[in-house]
């Protein structure tokens, strides 16, 4: 297993989409998680019009903005790890495996040593660790923002403990691998890129929605929506806080779970994808 | 098994559906040699290289390689393969798809720039896989068939849409690679680089095995030729001797299908029923003339 998965970390990391896809992710903390919010909500309470419909916008706007400092680094942050991130996630673990469909490599890696579980866990175990690169490198970027802002805004630094910071990585974690296994899962099952990235972000961006909306009206489908990966990454990241902008109401159906009901859900989901793709990996001939 | 055996099929068989790729195949690749696999296209050539490797698993028959299962990690760690076109990273270059083979492989990574030399490669190993041309792609190919100093070497038309250059410098290589006590197993449809490369040869046919000897066997098993006069009297006489499958007249010859050592006995025949024969040798045929007539039906 230490061969393939040596192996499938020099394959991932000398790829560009591993990179292309990551920065995305750092991209999507910087801008939207932290530039583009604390922008739109400094124009609010600072010398934009408080006429109009919502007056009370800029006292709201400058208490929203407190959720941009240090203390509400991890709540922040992993906002973009169940929103983008999780789509980055998902698109990264299906195009571990899918390449080797494409280009007709996993003949060539087969016909090594390793057996095919062997191969399979070597890949699985790298996804594995560059989630956890990326989760880290997201907070780490998280962190170097909300410092930025507290620094812009003149208010003390103060921090999450050190074992919030650990609970924020792996909760971070979880969320995106869980993802990252649900693409290699469908990329092992459907043995394409497109497809199984195009299934894949359809589940996670248009399926998973719906579905959450229709819940307020029906209590058996709420109850189903709780167990489902998005619903579950969701309340996990709520145990760390509300984050800046968050929905003041709206659909938001449910009080969340638990968190440690949440992560092993997650944990569940994830053992699954793992578990169905050594199946259907160890089964399956290859044929071209 | 064959006590020298490396590959051995017995009755070996793949359906798809209701089509056999492969129909009771038995085949024996000696230790050693550089064993010709022939085949039309479609013959079922791929279809048994990839059952061998473990990569499809047969429908019914056995295999051993190396004397364990195919796909087995023992086996396969001692065994280099080329299955059909070339197949690697393309965003990684030449060296860096090597490095990862020899890392699933357990190849020394010393290894990898010896075979990039070996394949004459070194000089373009900085290079995107993506930027190879395909006779490089597939010395990249054997490069990489070769990092665990295989026992047994499979190569699948390694010589397909090289240019005349390519070609010989491949069939070069091969060559050096069997010598010693490397077993080559060598699929093509190619039957100069056939001739010229191998010991033994093995033509397969709709998924069986329809001849297996070496090139030389296979070429005298015409018979013999014969110049008479008349021509047409020597041809009834012929038909009538026992021991002769089938004559055939063809530019002023009679090719007897019959065992060449038979020839003194066939000139005797035709000399007391007073006929003029001057001239009876054995009629070898071209390789090529062996391969259409045993895969006849079947288009190359």
């Amino acid at each position: 297993m230490l061969a393939s998965f040596a192996a499938e970390l020099l394959k991932l990391g000398k790829r560009p989409a591993t990179w292309i896809l990551w920065t995305i992710f750092g991209l999507s903390i910087v801008l939207l998680g932290y530039l583009l919010t604390y922008l739109l909500l400094t124009a609010l309470y600072g010398g934009a019009s408080s006429q109009g419909p919502r007056q009370d916008a800029p006292v709201a706007a400058k208490g929203a903005v407190a959720e941009l400092y240090p203390r509400n680094v991890l709540a922040t942050t992993l906002r973009s790890f169940g929103g983008i991130g999780a789509g980055v996630a998902l698109i990264f673990g299906a195009l571990s495996v899918s390449g080797e469909y494409g280009w007709d490599t996993l003949k060539i890696v087969l016909t090594q040593r390793p057996g095919r579980l062997s191969v399979l866990a070597g890949k699985v175990t790298a996804v594995g660790v560059v989630v956890l690169v990326g989760a880290a490198a997201g907070l780490v970027l998280g962190a170097l923002c909300s410092y930025s802002v507290s620094l812009a805004e003149g208010t003390p630094v103060s921090w999450p403990s050190a074992g919030r910071w650990l609970e924020a990585l792996g909760a971070g974690w979880l969320i995106l691998a869980t993802n990252a296994y649900m693409g290699l899962f469908l990329a092992v099952l459907l043995r394409s890129g497109a497809l199984s990235v195009g299934i894949g972000l359809v589940y996670l961006l248009v399926v998973e929605g719906l579905l959450t909306g229709l819940a307020t009206f029906n209590d058996r489908l709420e109850t189903f929506v709780g167990a489902l990966p998005g619903r579950n990454s969701t309340d996990l990241v709520a145990a760390f806080g509300q984050g800046a902008l968050a929905p003041q109401s709206g659909p938001l159906p449910a009080e969340p779970v638990e968190p440690q009901q949440a992560a092993l859900v997650l944990a569940a989901y994830l053992t699954g994808f793992v578990v169905l793709s050594a199946l259907v990996f160890t089964r399956r001939e290859v044929t071209s | 098994m064959h006590a020298d055996a490396i590959v051995e099929t017995r009755n070996l068989t793949k359906r798809y559906g209701r089509i056999n790729a492969v129909d009771g195949l038995d085949l024996t690749v000696r230790r050693g040699e550089v064993y010709g696999f022939l085949g039309p296209n479609g013959a079922g050539k791929t279809t048994t290289l990839r059952m061998l490797l473990g990569l499809v698993r047969p429908t019914s028959g056995s295999a051993s390689v190396l004397g364990g299962e195919p796909g087995a990690p023992e086996g396969l760690k001692r065994v280099g393969a080329l299955v059909e076109s070339p197949a690697f990273y393309p965003y990684l270059s030449g060296r860096d798809n090597l490095r990862v083979i020899a890392r699933y492989c357990g190849a020394p990574p010393s290894r990898v720039d010896e075979m990039l030399e070996t394949v004459e490669l070194s000089g373009r190993a900085k290079d995107r896989f993506k930027k190879y041309s395909l006779g490089m792609k597939q010395r990249l190919g054997v490069a990489a068939a070769l990092l665990k100093d295989p026992e047994l070497l499979i190569l699948d038309e390694p010589t397909n849409g090289l240019d005349p250059k390519g070609m010989a410098d491949m069939r070069e290589l091969i060559r050096r690679l069997g010598r010693g006590e490397r077993t080559v197993l060598l699929s093509s449809h190619l039957l100069g680089e056939v001739e010229q490369i191998c010991d033994r040869v093995g033509v397969i046919r709709k998924g069986h095995l329809v001849a297996e000897g070496t090139v030389a066997e296979l070429r005298s098993k015409a018979g013999l030729l014969v110049r008479a006069a008349p021509l047409e009297d020597a041809a009834k006489i012929a038909e009538g001797l026992v021991g002769v499958e089938e004559v055939e007249v063809s530019g002023g010859l009679l090719r007897l299908t019959t065992d060449p050592g038979r020839a003194a006995e066939i000139n005797r025949r035709l000399v007391s029923a007073g006929l003029d024969v001057s001239e009876l040798r054995p009629a070898e045929q071209s390789l090529e003339e062996v391969f259409l007539e045993l895969t006849a039906e079947e288009v190359v």
